[in-house]
């Protein structure tokens, strides 16, 4: 420790709550505090501030976290290490392997797998309504938010694209499932994942002015676009008719309301 | 895998001795709570600083091969989470220049009200009673590096020489920080003392 507390009160008062003061002077400190009644106080505030602080500031838990990180990079380094890792294989692993290689041409798929990793879903990485449609089949639609209530919900399209949202009570045969986002239109591009009828549809939000037009050519899935004031609502469907856009409005709220909306419960995350 | 200890050492090493990913969860959950501090600091939100962190700990291990070994990386995903969490707070900034707050209707209905009052919040919400809530807005008026000089010293009990080295600022600088902030809260607060306390019963 370089810096050596002052002696002022104020100094003295931090370094005891630093645990920074001599052994001499913290007992004189522990004299002072029997004898001045307003010091005491301000000892217990701090105390009591500290406490506060602590709730206030818990951090979430790091292996969510890290659940949620991709598994490999496909990119750069992580790639590279990847591959080095086959390449670090001594001699007669890579003969046993080629001799696997050999027998099971057929079910050669399985080992492509390991050799090449597939790609990793990056929810930051630019993707295609299509793509993050397919991701999400692929997972089973896990979303990474889900709203108990429509504060909740409406205070997360305020913090992602800065209107909120709410939905009208859905129908017996539309089911919504939780939000996430991913990098489409925007990288705030936050979606409602839910299914119609049984079937998977996703619904897309993002501010008009980032709004790319996007079209699908083909395929089994058809695209519905809505404008709720200021956002752009795609809805990717294998249906033939939108059925979640229409339950989309702009609720009449104040800001502060907004702000102090409950953060959604967070999903644990799934791999890719 | 990685031992625990300072340095994460290179990408080539850390695949060798186990897998980029394996090593460099290890050193992160090691660190998490440093690089939250960090970040929430900056962001002022539990769920966008929980985004940050993930968002920080993507770009890094993108980057794992720019990582000096020898070096600490607690500092080097520090510096990330730092960048990070600027970034977005800077274009939060912007997005809140914009005029689109004069386009929100400014009536809260009772309903509203009622909703505030009994639901349950995120983390960052829970216990936020009027202490808490004056907490939070005595802390918006300090800086980012403030803010996150008392968050590490305060819930993580980290060193002023390690603060600084990590926010690369001198050490008094930490130190001044965290002391002017909790005077500042104390006497923003000073009204809220703890019942009972000394002060209190000699009025009484």
């Amino acid at each position: 420790m370089s810096q050596v507390p002052d002696d002022t009160r104020e100094g003295l008062f931090d370094a005891y709550v630093d645990g920074l003061l001599s052994d001499s002077a913290h007992r004189e400190f522990e004299r002072r505090l029997e004898r001045d009644v307003n010091l005491r106080d301000e000892l217990a505030l701090q105390g009591q501030l500290n406490e506060h602080l602590r709730t206030l500031f818990a951090p979430p838990d790091a292996e969510r976290i890290v659940a949620r990180f991709p598994i490999r990079s496909t990119s750069g380094a992580g790639a590279t290490a990847w591959n080095k890792h086959f390449a670090n294989v001594s001699k007669g692993r890579r003969f046993a392997w080629a001799a696997v290689l050999v027998v099971v041409v057929g079910g050669g798929w399985l080992l492509r797998e390991w050799i090449e990793p597939p790609p990793l879903w990056d929810q930051y990485k630019l993707h295609t309504l299509v793509e993050v449609y397919q991701h999400e089949i692929d997972t089973g639609l896990n979303p990474l938010w889900v709203c108990k209530n429509d504060h909740e919900f409406a205070g997360t399209f305020w913090r992602k694209v800065r209107q909120p949202l709410v939905m009208d009570e859905a129908p017996e045969h539309l089911q919504a499932i939780g939000l996430s986002y991913v990098h489409a239109l925007s990288p705030d591009t936050t979606y409602l994942l839910a299914r119609v009828r049984s079937r998977p549809v996703l619904v897309f939000v993002d501010r008009v002015e980032v709004d790319t037009h996007p079209e699908i050519e083909g395929g089994d899935l058809n695209l519905f676009r809505r404008q709720v004031d200021q956002l752009i609502l795609y809805e990717l469907t294998p249906l033939d008719e939108p059925h979640v856009l229409k339950l989309f409005r702009k609720p009449d709220v104040t800001i502060q309301w907004l702000e102090d909306a409950p953060l959604p419960t967070v999903t644990p995350a799934v791999g890719p | 895998m990685l031992q625990s200890g300072k340095n994460l050492g290179t990408a080539a090493d850390a695949s060798e001795r186990g897998g980029d990913r394996a090593a460099f969860a290890e050193q992160f959950k090691a660190s998490f709570r440093t690089f939250w501090y960090l970040a929430v600091a900056i962001v002022r939100d539990h769920a966008l600083a929980e985004d940050i962190v993930q968002e920080a700990a993507i770009v890094a291990l993108k980057k794992l091969d720019q990582f000096q070994p020898g070096t600490s990386f607690k500092a080097w995903m520090s510096t990330m989470v730092r960048y990070v969490a600027l970034n977005h707070a800077r274009k939060e900034q912007r997005r809140r220049a914009q005029p689109l707050d004069e386009q929100q209707p400014a009536r809260a209905t009772a309903a509203d009200a009622q909703s505030l009052r009994v639901t349950p919040g995120g983390a960052m919400h829970i216990n936020r009673d009027l202490y808490d809530e004056r907490i939070v807005k005595a802390l918006d008026a300090v800086s980012d590096t403030a803010r996150a000089c008392l968050l590490l010293r305060t819930l993580e009990d980290m060193k002023y020489g390690e603060i600084a080295d990590l926010l690369g600022i001198p050490e008094g600088t930490a130190m001044s920080h965290v002391h002017r902030t909790r005077q500042m809260l104390r006497q923003k607060l000073s009204d809220l003392a703890p019942a009972g306390t000394s002060s209190k019963r000699a009025e009484a």
